[in-house]
């Protein structure tokens, strides 16, 4: 085949044109660690490397969502903790009171405890989290649950669950949705501080100590059930631990180049930049022109 | 038979081996000259001389024409061939800058910020009583909404600028169709009185090229070296005139609006760009699609809930499309956010959870695919389109890459061959100039015996 000087010349530079491309698409996959800048470069993966970041993100909600609602739980399970201790107190002042020989300045002393104690559980049902939200007012959150109206204390929060969702199918609820149950208590520290007025002991040791032993267990129970749900997000949070790390392999291996792969690559690439430079030098020298000179 | 008979043979031989000499100038001259056809010299013996009826002698050589070394069919197949390529590189390069345009993947995209604004509401569904939540509501929906804008904005001028270029191409095309009608006179003028004007015709076949590569031209050679130039059944160029294209495009068809009917056009760089406009059409439409989805479904579910200040109604997004989606004015106030789904609740985030289920909700009017799946289908789709279209014309470069190989083994210039040609027609010029010169010592051993001093 007749080769023209124009077409050979034109020849090595489109290869010189095609090795520079090459060596520069692996110096930028090197230098930047990426395999994939625009969609084009991988269509499919760049479509997948878009849902895992979705999920990525997801996860990453689902861990905000996960801390706000432990700092709820743990503030409501405190509470209820309080509240044990405050009943563990109670329980004593109400058998010293069923105790017939008690004399007055021990019942008077009883009774100023029983008064404390009703104090601190109303301040207990009126705790707030960061000082904006009340802990047993449901979804009313900002209107204070427990009310004192002619020595009664009533419930004005809706008891409604605050829900946070941990995955696409579970939303946790973080507060205490039974809070009614502490005016009930309230109320029932009144009832001993009456019985404890009156010196009535047969009703303090027969009804009083049962209906405390009862509330002990019922407000136990529920210190319980804030601990599960503790636990369900702690699971949670384990649980995309490694869900995270599961995904950002997956998009490392979706987005990024394999290193040594990559550097070998280039190497590669170099070689053959500086074979189709000398080509083009080699080439150039040969002419007829040249050695017709001087014949 | 002339005393001078062998002087003027060698005469005629040192001038036909000075053409050749010039012709082999002419073509080293014009190694980097593109479209330029190598020239070669055909000789022919003169005319025999009949000393008698029994014996006739030859008179020399003569040059009988220069050649002009060109395989028409070929021509035409490459002409053919770079049509496409142009049409398939044009489309590549501006897919790829279309492309560009979607700034993915990235946190500048509009993927990114659809996830932020989901994850947004997904906060305010946790915290609906806190203000940093709406807040981050608020910040989240405008920056999507900037994004929706910017890349509808940037889609619409990079189409304004796609037809720009389409207009330019169909007025650069009818210019160069007045200018092939002009030298089609000229051809024909110069073929009439005989000799084939080598430089008209490369000039000519350079512009047919210029002209198929523009807009899918095709030519029809006559036989009086003119050529008829037409685009589907549009007669571009005949004889000396040219009848130009009309600018009115039609993007759907892929045609120049026109009577009695309308030109189709191929190939070449004009369908290219017509492709790439229907292409971003298509991507803007799909944009548009899920800016609308998105408006309605969020004000539908936004609509149903209460503020903060236990008023409810309020819109979400304003707008119909990605190029005019904000904010709407009833949430200027971000305690008007409708996160509760019950009056009186600050802590109920029933609505805002719901909206944040618009993430993954599958949608009738996206094909049964959620907001989310539709934008990276989107994204697939230009992708994939950028890499086939690059696909396509690698594959098509090489095609015409290989016909230009055999059009340059036909046509093009070799240094090495004019070297040799110089050479040889450099010793032929010296072996003449010592035959005339044995010529002329045997005339003066003649004239010495015929009249001796």
């Amino acid at each position: 085949m007749r080769i023209s000087t124009d077409w050979q010349f034109r020849q090595m530079e489109r290869a010189i044109g095609r090795a520079t491309d090459r060596l520069s698409l692996w110096q930028r996959r090197v230098s930047t660690g990426r395999r994939i800048e625009q969609p084009s470069d991988d269509p499919v993966g760049s479509v997948h490397a878009l849902a895992i970041r979705q999920s990525l993100q997801q996860i990453e909600q689902y861990g905000h969502n996960i801390r706000e609602a432990r700092l709820f739980l743990q503030a409501t399970e405190q509470a209820f903790a309080n509240i044990g201790t405050l009943l563990n107190e109670t329980r004593q002042i109400v058998s010293q009171g069923a105790n017939d020989t008690l004399d007055a300045d021990a019942r008077d002393a009883l009774i100023q405890q029983i008064r404390h104690l009703k104090e601190r559980l109303m301040q207990l049902g009126n705790q707030r989290t960061d000082g904006e939200r009340y802990l047993f007012s449901g979804q009313k959150l900002t209107t204070q649950p427990f009310t004192l109206s002619g020595g009664v204390l009533t419930y004005g929060g809706d008891g409604s669950p605050l829900l946070v969702n941990v995955a696409p199918d579970r939303a946790i609820t973080m507060n205490f949705t039974g809070a009614a149950r502490i005016a009930d208590l309230y109320n029932k520290l009144t009832e001993i501080e009456n019985h404890l007025l009156t010196g009535d002991s047969d009703v303090l040791s027969r009804i009083d100590l049962r209906d405390i032993e009862a509330f002990q267990s019922e407000f136990n129970r529920y210190r319980g059930e804030m601990g599960v749900r503790l636990r369900e997000l702690e699971n949670y949070e384990t649980l995309y631990a490694a869900r995270k790390e599961q995904l950002q392999g997956s998009l490392a291996e979706i987005e990024e180049i394999d290193l040594t792969e990559a550097i070998s690559q280039l190497r590669q690439q170099e070689l053959s930049y500086q074979a189709a430079l000398q080509v083009f030098t080699r080439v150039q020298a040969i002419n007829l022109f040249d050695f017709l000179r001087g014949g | 038979m002339s005393s001078f008979y062998g002087i003027e043979l060698g005469i005629r031989a040192l001038r036909a081996f000075q053409i050749g000499m010039d012709v082999t100038g002419h073509n080293v001259a014009n190694v980097n000259t593109p479209g330029y056809t190598r020239r070669r010299v055909v000789f022919a013996p003169t005319p025999e001389y009949a000393i008698n009826p029994r014996l006739r002698i030859g008179s020399g050589v003569l040059v009988q024409s220069i050649q002009r070394l060109r395989d028409m069919m070929l021509e035409q197949r490459i002409n053919t061939g770079s049509a496409d390529f142009a049409r398939l590189d044009t489309l590549r390069q501006q897919l790829k800058e279309i492309e560009g345009l979607f700034n993915e993947p990235g946190e500048q995209g509009i993927s990114a910020r659809l996830d932020a604004l989901f994850n947004a509401f997904e906060a305010l569904a946790t915290r609906p009583d806190s203000m940093a939540a709406r807040q981050g509501v608020i910040q989240a929906a405008s920056a999507l909404a900037d994004a929706f804008r910017s890349l509808h904005r940037d889609m619409t001028s990079k189409e304004n600028q796609l037809m720009e270029q389409a207009q330019a191409r169909i007025e650069e095309a009818n210019q160069l169709a007045a200018q092939l009608g002009r030298l089609n006179e000229q051809i024909r003028a110069a073929t009439s009185s005989g000799a084939e004007p080598g430089d008209l015709l490369d000039q000519r076949d350079r512009l047919i090229a210029r002209l198929s590569e523009l807009v899918g031209a095709r030519a029809h050679y006559a036989q009086d070296g003119s050529v008829m130039v037409y685009v589907d059944g549009h007669t571009l160029v005949q004889d000396g005139a040219s009848f130009p294209l009309p600018n009115a495009l039609d993007i759907a068809n892929r045609a120049l609006d026109s009577t009695p009917t309308d030109i189709r056009i191929q190939s070449g760089e004009l369908r290219g760009l017509m492709d790439s406009i229907a292409h971003l059409q298509s991507y803007r439409a799909d944009l548009n699609t899920l800016a609308s989805t998105l408006i309605t479904q969020v004000n539908a579910i936004h609509s149903t809930g209460y503020g903060l200040d236990n008023n409810t109604g309020y819109l979400f997004f304003d707008g119909t499309d990605a190029s005019n989606i904000t904010l709407h004015a009833d949430i200027g106030d971000p305690s008007h956010i409708a996160a509760a789904s019950i009056p009186d609740a600050p802590g109920n985030g029933g609505v805002a959870r719901a909206l944040a289920d618009l993430r993954t909700a599958p949608q009738g009017a996206l094909g049964g695919v959620s907001l989310t799946q539709f934008y990276r289908n989107l994204i697939g789709r230009v992708g994939n389109d950028v890499q086939v279209s690059k696909n396509r014309a690698e594959s098509q470069q090489l095609t015409v890459e290989h016909l230009q190989m055999l059009r340059e083994s036909v046509s093009g210039v070799s240094l090495d061959e004019e070297a040799a040609n110089l050479v040889k027609y450099q010793r032929s010029y010296q072996a003449a100039a010592k035959m005339i010169s044995a010529f002329d010592s045997l005339l003066e051993d003649m004239l010495q015996f015929v009249a001796p001093r």
